[in-house]
C-alpha cells in the first residue's frame, strides 16, 4: 500500500463517519489570507488542533457574511466554523475545509471582550471630553493604515483652503501586531492640535480598536483625538474614549474643515462688528455736528459758539474721510476672500 | 506660535477694537479700522495655505503597515 493509499483510507473513513456539515468551535490562531483570497488558520481548545482552510468562494463568503455582522477574523478570536471534514493528502493532515462561520459566536466574544475592555478603562473613558481644541486645529496627525483610510482624510483637507500641517502614521489595523502599533503611534504624535485614528474602505470594525492598548492610548493622548475606523452600528472602545467620532475618515476631515470654518466665519464677524461700531459712531458725531450746526445758524453768535463750529466741522471732515477709508478697507477686504 | 494662539490673540484685538470705538474721537476711527482690517488680513492669511498642496511634515511607518 502505498501512502496516498493509505490516505485515501483515512479519507473516506473521515468522510464516512462523519456528517457532511460538522459545526466545530476553537480559538483561531495562525490565520492567513493568501493572495488568491483562500483563507487558512487553526482551531485549537485545550490541548486539541485542527487546520481549517476556506477556499475561493466558500472565503469570500465567510468574508462577507461577517462584515454584514460587522466583525471580522483575527488572532485570538473564538468562532464556531461550519464545514466538511477531509484529509489533505500533500500533509497527511486532517482538516476541516470551512464553508460558513457562525458570526453569532463571534459576535458575542467581541461584545463580551468590549465589554471587559470598558470596565478595565473605567472613568478614563471621559477624558478626552474635557478637551477642547484650539479655534485654528491646523497641526493634524493621522493614525491609520496605508490606503484609503488616510487618502479618504486626506482629500477632503486637500479640498479645502487651509493651511494644514500633517503628521501621517502609518499602522497596521489588522493582525496581532495592529494594537500594540496604533498605541505606539497615538503616544508618539506630538505638537499637534488634533488626532484622528482613521481606518478606510467601509470594512468591519476589528478587535484592534476595541483593545485596551488602543483605548488607553487615546485615553491618553493629550491633543483631542477623533476615531474614524469604519461603518458601523456598536461603536468601539476607541470610539466611546475620543473626544470626537466618526463613521468614516471622511467625516473626520469634514469634521477638521468644520473647525477651521467656524473660525473664519468668527473672524468675519469680529471684522463686522468693528465695521458696525466704526459706522455707529461716525453717525453720532455726523448727528452732533448737525445738532452744533443748527443751534449756531439759529442765533448763536458768540465767538464761542463759531469756534466750536469750526471745531465740529473739522470733525466732521474727519469722519466723511474716515467712513470713505472704512468702506475702501471692507472692500479691500471682500477683494482678498473673493481671490482666494 | 500655534495658529490657535494667534488667532485668539487677533479675535481678542478685534473685540478691543471694536469696544474702543464707542468712545473713540472720531479723527481716531480712521486708524482703529486700518488696524482691525489688516489683523483680519494677517489672519486670514496666516489660516489658509499659500499653494494647493497639504504641507505633510512627517510620513512615518509604525510597525508593519498594511492596507486595509
Amino acid at each position: 500500500m502505498t501512502v496516498g493509499e493509505a490516505l485515501a483510507i483515512a479519507a473516506t473513513a473521515v468522510r464516512e463517519a462523519a456528517p457532511r456539515l460538522v459545526w466545530v468551535r476553537g480559538e483561531i490562531v495562525g490565520l492567513t489570507r493568501s493572495r488568491a483570497g483562500h483563507l487558512y488558520w487553526t482551531l485549537t481548545d485545550a490541548g486539541a488542533r485542527l487546520a481549517v482552510c476556506a477556499i475561493g468562494r466558500d472565503a469570500q463568503r465567510i468574508v462577507v457574511s461577517l462584515n454584514r455582522a460587522q466583525v471580522s477574523l483575527a488572532e485570538g478570536m473564538t468562532v464556531r466554523v461550519g464545514g466538511a471534514l477531509d484529509v489533505y493528502r500533500p500533509r497527511g493532515q486532517l482538516q476541516l475545509r470551512a464553508s460558513a462561520v457562525d458570526p453569532s459566536v463571534t459576535v458575542g466574544e467581541a461584545l463580551l471582550a468590549r465589554r471587559h475592555v470598558r470596565a478595565r478603562i473605567g472613568d478614563k473613558v471621559d477624558r478626552q471630553k474635557t478637551l477642547r481644541p484650539g479655534p485654528c486645529p491646523l497641526r493634524v496627525a493621522v493614525v491609520a493604515p496605508a490606503g484609503r483610510g488616510s487618502e479618504d482624510f486626506c482629500a477632503i483637507l486637500a479640498a479645502s483652503p487651509w493651511a494644514w500641517q500633517l503628521q501621517v502614521l502609518e499602522v497596521p489595523s489588522e493582525g496581532t501586531a495592529a494594537p500594540a502599533a496604533i498605541a505606539a503611534a497615538i503616544g508618539r504624535v506630538g505638537g499637534c492640535d488634533l488626532v484622528v485614528v482613521a481606518r478606510g474602505g467601509g470594512d468591519a470594525v476589528t478587535a484592534a480598536y476595541d483593545t485596551y492598548e488602543v483605548a488607553a492610548a487615546v485615553c491618553a493622548c493629550p491633543a483631542p483625538v477623533v476615531v474614524a475606523v469604519g461603518h458601523h452600528a456598536d461603536a468601539s472602545v476607541a470610539d466611546a474614549c475620543a473626544w470626537a467620532s466618526r463613521a468614516t475618515p471622511t467625516a473626520a476631515g469634514e469634521l477638521c474643515v468644520g473647525l477651521l470654518e467656524r473660525a473664519d466665519a468668527a473672524l468675519t464677524a469680529a471684522g463686522s462688528a468693528v465695521a458696525d461700531a466704526a459706522r455707529a459712531r461716525l453717525a453720532r458725531a455726523d448727528a452732533e455736528v448737525d445738532q452744533l450746526e443748527a443751534a449756531v445758524t439759529a442765533g448763536a453768535s458768540t465767538v464761542a459758539g463759531r469756534v466750536a463750529l469750526a471745531r465740529w466741522r473739522r470733525a466732521a471732515r474727519v469722519a466723511a474721510a474716515a467712513a470713505l477709508l472704512l468702506a475702501l478697507a471692507v472692500v479691500a477686504l471682500l477683494v482678498v476672500v473673493a481671490s482666494r | 506660535m500655534s495658529a490657535s494662539v494667534s488667532y485668539s490673540a487677533a479675535v481678542a484685538e478685534l473685540g478691543a477694537i471694536r469696544d474702543r470705538l464707542s468712545r473713540a474721537d472720531p479723527d481716531e476711527v480712521e486708524a482703529l479700522t486700518r488696524r482691525a482690517a489688516q489683523l483680519i488680513a494677517d489672519t486670514r492669511a496666516a489660516l489658509r495655505r499659500a499653494g494647493d498642496a497639504v504641507n505633510v511634515l512627517q510620513a512615518l511607518t509604525c510597525g508593519s503597515a498594511e492596507s486595509s
